[in-house]
């Protein structure tokens, strides 16, 4: 345990301390401390196990970077797993776990991964465990249970989330120097935002005596922050993390709140967006590299200075370039013994190497660590020289620091389209300028020099051309790896090591995109940002080529995770998929319907009464249509209405059969088309008069027939006299439906006339029924003698009673979809989505007799297609089973004989199954190769999945009443 | 349902030429019309319906590469 506080030092208020408890145990830390530098200070090392080989793990980075403190935090409903413990905010009575480790994290059992490692290389299980294949079943569950981060929560989540829409000027993302000039740059008039992902703006770049115009750098934020916080257009958002660039320069932002709204959403459409993101630290490569105490340098300047965490006593610092003196020269000033600093390069800065000299701190150059030592903390490290293999030194120390240069923050620049480029000097991959609106300022570009970050953001800011970074930073390549040597880590969080890319590399896969997914580097919670580079290097030394060559897999939205919740924002409950209901709908609930979705409507699929089965009251009430009356609820219907001379021609062009001669107050069936021949829809369209009509449609093809007719307007035949309108919603609509139907009707309103003279077949009627004013469509979909009664929405619920009332003499149900579905199998009618499933045209449904010679219509060309007359088309038929008492399997496949080879042709499938009722037997549509030709002949119907074959007959689709007497009297 | 819904590559449909002939078979420029598109890797007109709003098609020129809108027009 080596990590400790000092009396003095750090932005926490020490005046107020917080109680919070880890892994069972209470310790003490401070407002302003994050549960990371918090456990630093309480001089907690080991805060997690690694997910596959269940190494002992600690801390290692500041921010969003930190692949091993992943933590559970709380319990209950509220419980949150998988998160940083670098960016969990210290609030009293916090209570955090380690995940992956189990009974402790001390002891875990799982470590015992750690003596199969070399059976479990990463894509272990694409090549292992393959026999016998019977028992992969069992692998995988007993794998999946090995692995694994934390519990998700198992209750509802009590917290609010909402998204808030924004546009603005400005966006600037990242408050550190860059961003803070880019934003005190704006013109005076602009909307600006900026945010960033820390709780003080200034960001991680820049010391706090870094001197700014003759001021402290503190001073500096201090000052720019006052003015912005003055403009009344400005926006500063600290605790917010920039997740994702959207075309259009849409930005997805989540903002950390406490109290019951727990996360917000910012979706900001911005003019103009400058990224002034920052960079990530790289650390360099060495065996057990991922030992507790083995660190960030900057990281442990950041703990250091923001938080008085100081996470060791005795150090070592293994560095390629000048920053990682700056970390041994802090530390040593706050009383840590600086054991040595290893230098990979063979000179370093003059004033880096004079300044170590003073301090009395040993300098290692051209030097290396070989590895780390230590059983659940660093104890020491072995270092020798990088050419020559001469006798390596050990050095004591329990906190070894790496800085292995910078890579750009740049991911948000790469997500809607924008282009890396590798720079060899920083030995890092930046952003390109002319590849993306973005522009990008700061280390994010490659600069590291304080002057010149806050000259492009200023220049950017103002929307003027950014000046080319100074370079000041200068890297030498991390050293080539070591051979055969203890594991070194290229990604902690999935355990990837140096040792898995180069065999993925010898298997074969040389796109780092391939790399990448096989051996999952860079694909854990922390995307990466520790890994990009070093495993770049690693593969392309491994293909000997440059890392130039190889380049950088590419970063997709989110830049960190982003829970369900935020994403979900106020759309759940209730409001997560609006329900459209119709106005009979209280009725429906009260009278014990059962709901289906269709769509987004709720309709009733049957009525339950007395403790009967599902099966049993569709059955009840399929039968009682037939045999006294039904009425159902078909207010879902898609209604248009078309005014305008020309409307006949409109749906001439729309339908396969022609309008020019309905008559008012008739109505006509028609059907439609796409242009591929394929039908479309069906429905009812009724003239009202010779310049106005009333069109019906499937309720789930509402919306697509009114785009087509409205696009047949506007584009196909501009010059059409027609206006349309959608008017689904003002109508509801009933059907009452059986041979008792007109006898319901006449007592209901002996003045409205439902008699064949007056309201003939396809025929309508206006008037008022039951003293609501009502236009009365006689058409059926059941097969019966049926009154379509269409009523203003306002008053459906009215004439619904009213029929209701009436009804009890004549025998009256009230029927739901699944009836209605029985009722036309039985008729043999086709539906969208079942018989008309995007596969069918005209001919193989039967209906090629209404196709008008006359006219062109949307998808006539295509109907002449060679395939689309072939003799095998799959035409609809009906089928019945050859033994009476056996179902026919749901979405069966049709086949000649019960299948034994192991490809059997198929020669069609079942559409649409129902028992019933009516004839006391299961019967099917489905559509057969040759169907209508092969009348009476025997298929089976094949579901080999529920391990049926049922014998059937192929016969007329049409099962009940064949001529249509019952509907036309 | 979202505001906007896409309605394909804006082509002009084919018409007149012969009667139309139901033993003959559709023809290029119809194949043309119904299967075929160049998937342009750059600029794309196509339509689009404001099917939640004025209900109007309406022509977009769109680069397929980066989606940033070129132009808009009437259909």
């Amino acid at each position: 345990m080596s990590g400790w506080r000092p009396a003095a030092g750090g932005r926490i208020d020490r005046h107020r301390p917080i109680r919070f408890s880890f892994n069972g145990r209470d310790h003490i830390g401070f407002e302003g401390d994050t549960l990371a530098s918090a456990l630093i200070a309480n001089g907690v090392d080991l805060v997690g196990r690694s997910f596959k080989y269940h190494r002992p793990r600690g801390i290692v980075a500041y921010g969003s970077d930190e692949p091993n403190a992943l933590v559970q935090v709380g319990n209950g409903a509220r419980s949150e797993p998988n998160l940083k413990a670098t960016q969990v905010r210290l609030v009293p009575g916090l209570v955090a776990r380690s995940q992956n480790c189990w009974p402790s994290v001390r002891f875990d059992l799982g470590a015992v991964n750690g003596f199969i490692a070399p059976l479990i290389p990463a894509g272990f299980y694409y090549k292992m465990f393959k026999w016998p294949a019977a028992a992969w079943p069992l692998y995988e569950k007993l794998i999946r249970n090995a692995a694994g981060m934390g519990r998700a929560p198992s209750l509802p989540d009590p917290d609010r989330y909402e998204t808030v829409h924004r546009h603005v000027d400005l966006l600037v993302i990242g408050g550190g120097a860059a961003g803070l000039a880019a934003a005190d740059a704006a013109p005076p008039s602009a909307r600006v935002l900026l945010v960033d992902d820390q709780p003080d703006l200034g960001g991680l770049g820049t010391a706090a005596d870094a001197r700014v115009s003759g001021q402290d750098y503190v001073d500096w934020i201090r000052a720019t922050q006052e003015r912005l916080q003055a403009r009344p257009d400005v926006t500063l958002l600290p605790r917010a993390t920039a997740y994702g660039h959207y075309d259009g320069n849409l930005v997805g932002i989540v903002e950390e709140r406490a109290g019951t709204m727990r996360q917000r959403r910012w979706m900001v459409h911005a003019d103009r967006i400058v990224l002034a993101t920052g960079a990530f630290e790289r650390p360099l490569l060495f065996g057990d590299n991922d030992r507790p105490g083995v660190m960030l340098a900057g990281a442990a300047r950041h703990y250091l200075h923001r938080h008085a965490a100081v996470p060791g006593r005795r150090c070592v610092v293994f560095t390629n370039n000048d920053s990682g003196y700056d970390a041994a020269f802090e530390l040593h000033r706050a009383g840590v013994e600086i054991a040595g600093i290893v230098d990979a390069r063979a000179g370093a800065g003059e004033d880096a190497t004079r300044r170590a000299a003073a301090a009395g701190i040993p300098r290692f150059p051209a030097h290396r660590v070989l590895r780390s030592h230590g059983r659940r903390r660093v104890a020491g490290c072995t270092v020798q020289p990088i050419d020559a293999a001469t006798r390596p030194v050990r050095l004591a120390c329990d906190l070894l620091l790496t800085a292995g240069g910078w890579t750009p923050a740049a991911q948000l620049f790469a997500h809607a389209g924008g282009r890396l480029r590798y720079d060899e000097e920083i030995a890092a991959v930046v952003p390109d300028p002319a590849s993306s609106p973005l522009v990008a300022v700061g280390a994010c570009a490659g600069a590291f020099d304080l002057a010149s970050c806050i000259a492009a953001g200023r220049a950017a800011g103002a929307g003027e051309a950014v000046p080319a970074p100074a370079v000041t930073i200068v890297v030498e390549p991390s050293p080539a790896p070591l051979p055969r040597t203890a594991k070194q880590f290229v990604d902690l969080q999935n355990d990837v090591t140096e040792a898995d890319l180069r065999l993925a590399v010898r298997e074969g896969y040389r796109s780092v995109e391939h790399v990448k997914r096989y051996t999952t580097l860079g694909m854990g919670t922390d995307q990466g940002k520790l890994v990009g580079l070093n495993g770049v290097a690693v593969i392309a030394a491994a293909q000997g080529v440059t890392p130039a060559a190889i380049g950088t897999s590419r970063p997709r939205p989110p830049f960190a995770p982003v829970t369900f919740g935020t994403m979900a924002g106020g759309f759940v409950g209730l409001a997560a998929a609006p329900a459209r209901t119709t106005p009979m709908h209280g009725w429906h609930q009260a009278h014990s319907a059962f709901f289906a979705n269709v769509g987004s409507w709720r309709r009733p699929q049957f009525y339950r009464r007395n403790g009967e089965t599902d099966v049993a009251a569709v059955n009840r009430e399929a039968l009682n249509v037939r045999r006294n009356v039904g009425l159902t609820d078909v207010s879902t219907l898609g209604k248009i209405d078309l005014q305008g001379a020309h409307v006949a021609q409109l749906l001439d062009h729309a339908y396969v059969n022609g309008w020019a001669t309905l008559k008012p107050y008739r109505c006509r069936y028609g059907v439609m088309l796409r242009e591929d021949g394929i039908v479309l829809d069906d429905g009812t369209t009724t003239r009202l008069s010779d310049d106005r009509w009333f069109m019906t449609t499937t309720t789930g093809n509402a919306e697509r027939v009114l785009a087509n007719l409205e696009r047949i307007r506007q584009i196909d035949l501009p010059d059409l006299d027609v206006t349309l309108t959608p008017v689904t919603e003002q109508w509801g609509a009933m059907a009452v439906a059986g041979p008792r139907a007109i006898d319901l009707l006449r007592a209901l309103s002996p003045d409205f006339p439902v008699d064949t003279a007056a309201l003939p077949f396809m025929g309508m009627a206006e008037g008022r029924l039951a003293g609501i004013e009502a236009r009365v469509l006689r058409v059926s979909f059941s097969g019966e003698r049926a009154y379509e009664i269409y009523t203003r929405s306002g008053e459906a619920l009215a004439m619904w009673q009213a029929i209701v009332a009436a009804g009890g003499p004549f025998g009256l149900m009230p029927y739901g979809t699944e009836a209605m579905m029985t009722l036309r199998i039985e008729k043999g009618l086709f539906v969208p989505g079942f018989e008309a499933d995007g596969r069918t045209t005209p001919d193989d449904l039967g209906v090629s007799r209404m196709l008008s010679t006359k006219k062109d219509f949307i998808g006539r060309r295509s109907l002449t297609r060679a395939a689309f007359t072939a003799p095998d088309r799959r035409q609809l038929v009906g089928l019945m089973p050859v033994d009476p008492t056996q179902a026919i399997p749901r979405g069966a496949q049709i086949v000649r004989e019960v299948p034994s080879a192991p490809l059997t042709p198929i020669e069609g499938n079942v559409t649409s199954v129902t028992f019933s009722p009516n004839l006391d037997r299961w019967i099917a549509l489905a559509l057969v190769a040759g169907g209508r030709a092969a009348v009476g002949e025997r298929r089976i119907a094949a579901s080999p999945l529920t391990n049926e074959f049922v014998p059937v007959t192929i016969c007329n689709p049409i099962f009940i009443d064949p001529e249509g007497a019952r509907l036309r009297d | 349902m979202a505001e906007f819904s896409y309605g394909g590559a804006d082509l002009i449909r084919p018409v007149g030429g012969p009667p139309l002939d139901p033993a003959s078979p559709p023809g290029e420029a119809w194949d043309d019309f119904v299967y075929r598109r160049d998937n342009a890797a750059g600029a794309h007109t196509e339509l689009w319906f404001h099917a939640a709003g004025c209900r109007r098609w309406f022509a977009v020129r769109r680069d397929t590469r980066t989606n940033v809108i070129l132009a808009e027009t009437e259909a």
